[in-house]
């Protein structure tokens, strides 16, 4: 064993405790930064390796009646096309599941069968040059009967191969036979999308078409240029060129696609790495200032090792091994762990598009981890140990230890001024002691408030989102669809003769073209005051008249437009003009919606009534009978669902994952505190010992240590604070971003004076209760031991 | 007279390790006003003695009271109170608080006694003048010398008008001249009234200052001799004998 280890082993085994802080805190940053890089090189890829396996479409475009298959058929050879598949002829159609589960009878008995839609796809062949279906349980079509479903579909509405579904065709019910379940890359699942896809035989399609249906043409194209959503919109233009006009409809582009499947993952992501970075920066800190106090206390020490022959290098080297030694230990279990954590994860991504779950071991993610905690740890040690390297051998034998800088007195001066009690000042004085050691605790408690505050902050606002209607898509209790067949008038009456109804908000969606904007943009048409269900424009106005629409950022920002600016386009065919009065919040379509007036939607299709029926009840109404009482009235043509307004599964992750690493940056902080106060404190042994032999009472010598810490908690927390205010503005218009919003601070609502005040003091409790343990050792260690060591 | 310190079959053992008698079933007593130095060499437990005696550390047997106060039940908060107001006690190595200023390490021990910042600063100014260093109330204590330092120290522990002062080779790390300046100071607060035991291994020392010498060897007490410098030294162990026979 060489000099330099076996003086490195004796000192980790002197400062045992220092070294398992440095476990600690290594650990927590290798865990989260190995389940953020596990999920960055294992989940991200996932759709892009399905997508390419499959051969996914770039865009699947949807066509309305006047384009006849010949024509749709030339599309595929339009400039930019590489691939295309299709025309398949396609219909929405509801079903209803013929069998029932036991745990859902009774609803069955109140409400009726389930309805479910389908956008059904007449289709030969689950292969093709764009848009490959892989099939993952039972087969493809064999007959007229049989129907095959996309997995997520089976799965959310727990359907099995070989169960039947009726299609409800008028008051006809047809049977389909499930034959088989498929993972189609170019549609988001059935929790995002809907309705869903769903495939039979050419020939069963017309069979399924019923009164009043508008059935229509999908075709799958893959393009040279696809990287982004502006060169998609530049490659259906020649397509558009070549069929009738107002015959495209919905386009739906893989870019949506990939984004929906990969936003969880991202989301999740983003925290990962942030949060990483930041426990990795404190774990640095902490670092530095335990080598910054061994350094320090140990001048004596040091002084004789150069004496004795130790060169400089050795020095240092001895210190940074000092502390790579608990820093490697605690990879060791760290790394595992992240990886352990990262599984369900990545498994879900590979496991929701089909894909054989990633090996276990993250190899990239781990070497990077790895390199990562040396380098970190190796440069922060390197850092202080090198003054130690270069310190005269006589100079540290002679003074015995570092001297202290005149600052601290200062500061104690002045806090002699406001007639503190003595032990208050005194521990003032010992915050600052060592300024440097002072300025490492104070950032890591900042961290640590600032990602508190952060996660404090983000939880309140989407709690505060999913009760405010403006966000969640408005605020109504009951949804009645309804079969084309049940007139629009009657379900109206049925509504308004319900005593609990407060207000009835009908709408429905349809494609306008907008001027300038290759694509249709999906649009919804409300009838009756959508307001009253709390729908509001965040900026600008709510529509009140014909012609006035109002649009979340992503449409204006596509259209180049503004709140109050004119715009024109087409429904249907038919030309019109329309006033942007207003911006909202909506999430669906990744922001590129339009909102308006049903009015609107009458004067290109005067025939059209809506399809569904949002209601509003009166306070202290009983959804559930309500829904009942409705559903009787006809429980072959109607859909009544009671509204659920819980946590969506993305913010429900995002929000405990948050949650998860700001405990972690709060442990890591009160970490950080409680290494300087043991650092002070053992420093201090002597002046503690000495204040103890005047007089001091072992509760002021804790009030003494406790006070030290707390004044570093105080700083850090109120620089904490706003950086953490900073922080959770910034993510949340990131947020918004991502899914083609934005949001002002105003609308955030999540913070309050007592909320910011409460997390100040909890700043300054996670420092006092990091410096517990080193105060009552400073309290409770024996005077006359102390001084006679001395 | 007033018993200021009363020992009764003290022991202390050290157990780390092989057990270690510091102290050895010690009796002792020392009257209020009397200058008492303990003598020994390194180990005998003079020291040991001494922290009994202010309280820093507690005996494994064997019973101490101070000013009347029986210290071996109190709590480590009683202790502190204890020091507070019965003791100053003076270190080898004087034990000040280097980021205080001179002024501040005098007030400190005022102020934890509960001393209003006034008064305790009339008090320790009064104090630094009587030790004259008053003008060295604002300096730091490395700018002083050790002499200097130890008057400091010696004003900390007076601060609080304590009966009984205890100094453990208060001379020990001085140059003689500063030693003995040190000594007269110590002989001075004596002559006013104020008891004060003293630890230390200088035999000439205690011969020219103490009242009574107590010698130590291994823990146990080997002589007890009142000092008259007057009709010669005469051991107090044989002085009780005689006065036993009478």
């Amino acid at each position: 064993m060489t000099a330099v280890w076996r003086k490195t082993l004796a000192s980790l085994r002197r400062r045992r405790l220092q070294a398992v802080i440095i476990g600690l805190v290594v650990l927590l940053a290798a865990g989260t930064a190995t389940l953020a890089l596990t999920l960055l090189f294992g989940s991200t890829n996932a759709y892009d390796q399905a997508f390419a396996q499959q051969r996914g479409a770039h865009v699947l475009q949807e066509f309305t009646g006047g384009a006849t298959t010949v024509q749709l058929a030339h599309t595929a050879r339009a400039p930019g096309v590489t691939a295309a598949a299709g025309p398949w002829r396609t219909d929405n159609i509801t079903v209803e599941p013929a069998r029932v589960p036991p745990d859902e009878r009774q609803m069955v008995a109140d409400f009726g069968p389930p309805k479910l839609g389908l956008e059904v796809v007449g289709r030969a062949s689950p292969a093709g040059p764009a848009d490959d279906l892989r099939l993952v349980a039972g087969h493809w079509l064999r007959s007229g009967n049989q129907i095959v479903l996309t997995r997520s579909f089976a799965l959310a509405q727990s359907l099995a191969v070989g169960e039947t579904l009726n299609a409800v065709v008028g008051s006809r019910r047809v049977p389909l036979i499930i034959a088989g379940e498929v993972i189609d890359v170019d549609e988001m699942d059935a929790a995002n999308q809907s309705p869903q896809h769903a495939w039979v035989l050419p020939a069963t399609l017309p069979r399924l078409i019923g009164p009043g249906d508008q059935p229509g043409y999908e075709m799958a194209y893959r393009f040279r240029h696809a990287a982004t959503n502006a060169a998609l919109r530049a490659d259906l233009v020649p397509i558009k060129a070549l069929l009738p006009a107002g015959a495209l409809g919905f386009t739906r582009s893989y870019i949506d696609v990939r984004n929906n499947y990969n936003i969880t993952s991202a989301l999740v992501l983003t925290f990962l790495l942030a949060f990483s970075v930041f426990a990795l920066g404190a774990a640095a800190l902490i670092v530095a200032n335990i080598v910054t106090g061994a350094v320090l206390a140990g001048f004596r020490d040091i002084g004789i090792m150069k004496a004795i022959g130790f060169t400089p290098g050795q020095v240092v080297q001895m210190l940074v091994l000092q502390m790579l030694v608990p820093a490697l230990i605690a990879c060791v279990v760290g790394i595992p762990l992240g990886l352990l954590l990262s599984r369900p994860l990545v498994t879900q991504s590979a496991d929701a598009l089909g894909l054989p779950p990633p090996a276990a071991l993250s190899l990239p993610a781990v070497l990077l981890v790895i390199a990562g905690v040396v380098t970190v740890v190796a440069v922060s040690a390197a850092l202080p140990a090198w003054r130690a390297g270069r310190l005269s051998p006589v100079r540290a034998i002679v003074s015995g230890t570092a001297p202290q800088g005149r600052k601290a007195v200062g500061l104690a001066r002045a806090l002699d001024r406001l007639h503190l009690p003595p032990t208050v000042r005194l521990g003032a004085g010992q915050a600052f002691a060592r300024p440097l050691r002072a300025g490492f605790t104070a950032v890591a408690v900042l961290v640590g408030v600032a990602t508190v505050t952060f996660a404090v902050g983000l939880r309140t606002t989407l709690m505060h989102g999913l009760n405010d209607p403006a966000f969640n898509g408005g605020d109504y209790q009951i949804e009645v669809s309804r079969l084309m067949q049940y007139p629009d008038a009657r379900l109206m009456h049925t509504l308004r003769a319900q005593p609990q109804t407060q207000a009835i908000v009908a709408r429905d969606w349809a494609s306008v073209q907008v001027n300038g904007i290759s694509q249709p943009v999906q649009s919804v048409f409300t009838r009756g005051d959508a307001t009253k269900l709390g729908l509001r424009a965040l900026q600008g106005r709510w529509y009140a008249a014909p012609g006035e629409a109002v649009a979340p950022e992503a449409f204006m920002k596509e259209a180049h437009l503004r709140v109050g600016d004119y715009f024109t386009g087409s429904i249907n065919g038919r030309r019109l003009r329309f006033h942007l009065v207003g911006m909202m919040f909506d999430t669906a379509e990744f922001g590129r919606i339009l909102y308006m007036d049903f009015s609107t939607l009458h004067r290109a299709m005067p025939g059209e009534v809506p399809a569904d029926y949002l209601v509003r009840l009166r306070p202290r109404s009983d959804p559930t009978a309500y829904a009942i009482r409705v559903n009787r009235t006809s429980r072959a043509d109607l859909t009544v669902n009671i509204q659920n307004n819980t946590a969506s599964s993305v913010i429900a992750t995002v929000n405990d994952v948050v949650l998860v690493l700001a405990l972690v940056l709060a442990v890591i902080a009160a970490a950080a505190v409680f290494n300087t106060v043991l650092l002070n404190t053992r420093e201090r042994v002597r002046d503690t010992a000495v204040l103890k032999a005047v007089g001091m009472a072992p509760r002021q010598a804790i009030l003494m240590v406790a006070t030290s810490a707390a004044i570093l908690g105080l700083i850090g927390g109120i620089l904490g604070i706003p950086a953490g205010v900073v922080l959770h503005g910034v993510i949340l218009q990131l947020m918004a971003n991502l899914v083609g919003n934005t949001i002002s601070p105003l609308q955030y609502q999540a913070f309050s004076a007592p909320l910011l005040l409460g997390l100040v003091i909890a700043g300054m409790l996670v420092a006092v209760l990091g410096a517990l343990l080193p105060a009552r050792w400073a309290a409770y260690t024996g005077v006359a031991e102390v001084l006679h060591a001395e | 007279m007033t018993q200021v310190i009363e020992l009764t079959q003290v022991s202390k053992v050290y157990n780390g390790g092989a057990a270690q008698t510091a102290l050895d079933g010690i009796s002792m007593s020392v009257a209020s006003g009397e200058f008492v130095a303990v003598m020994g060499p390194s180990g005998s437990g003079k020291s040991t003695l001494l922290n009994m005696v202010a309280g820093l550390d507690r005996p494994t047997s064997g019973r101490v009271c101070v000013g009347g106060r029986d210290l071996t039940g109190l709590s480590e908060g009683e202790l502190a109170k204890f020091r507070r107001t019965h003791v100053g006690i003076v270190f080898q190595f004087f034990h000040l608080l280097n980021d205080l200023t001179v002024l501040d390490n005098v007030l400190v021990a005022a102020e934890l006694a509960g001393i209003k910042r006034s008064a305790a600063r009339q008090q320790a100014t009064a104090l630094l003048a009587r030790l004259e260093i008053a003008d060295k109330a604002d300096v730091y204590p490395a700018e002083l010398s050790g002499g200097q330092r130890q008057r400091v120290a010696i004003a900390r522990a007076l601060v609080n008008r304590p009966p009984l002062l205890l100094a453990d080779e208060p001379t020990g790390a001085l140059d003689s001249r500063s030693g003995d300046q040190i000594m007269e100071l110590i002989a001075a607060i004596n002559a006013s009234g104020q008891t004060v035991v003293l630890v230390t291994h200088d035999a000439k020392l205690a011969a020219r200052h103490a009242q009574r010498v107590i010698s130590m060897s291994d823990g146990r007490i080997v002589d007890d001799a009142v000092l008259e410098p007057a009709a010669g030294t005469r051991s107090l162990l044989t002085f009780q004998r005689e006065e036993a026979r009478r």
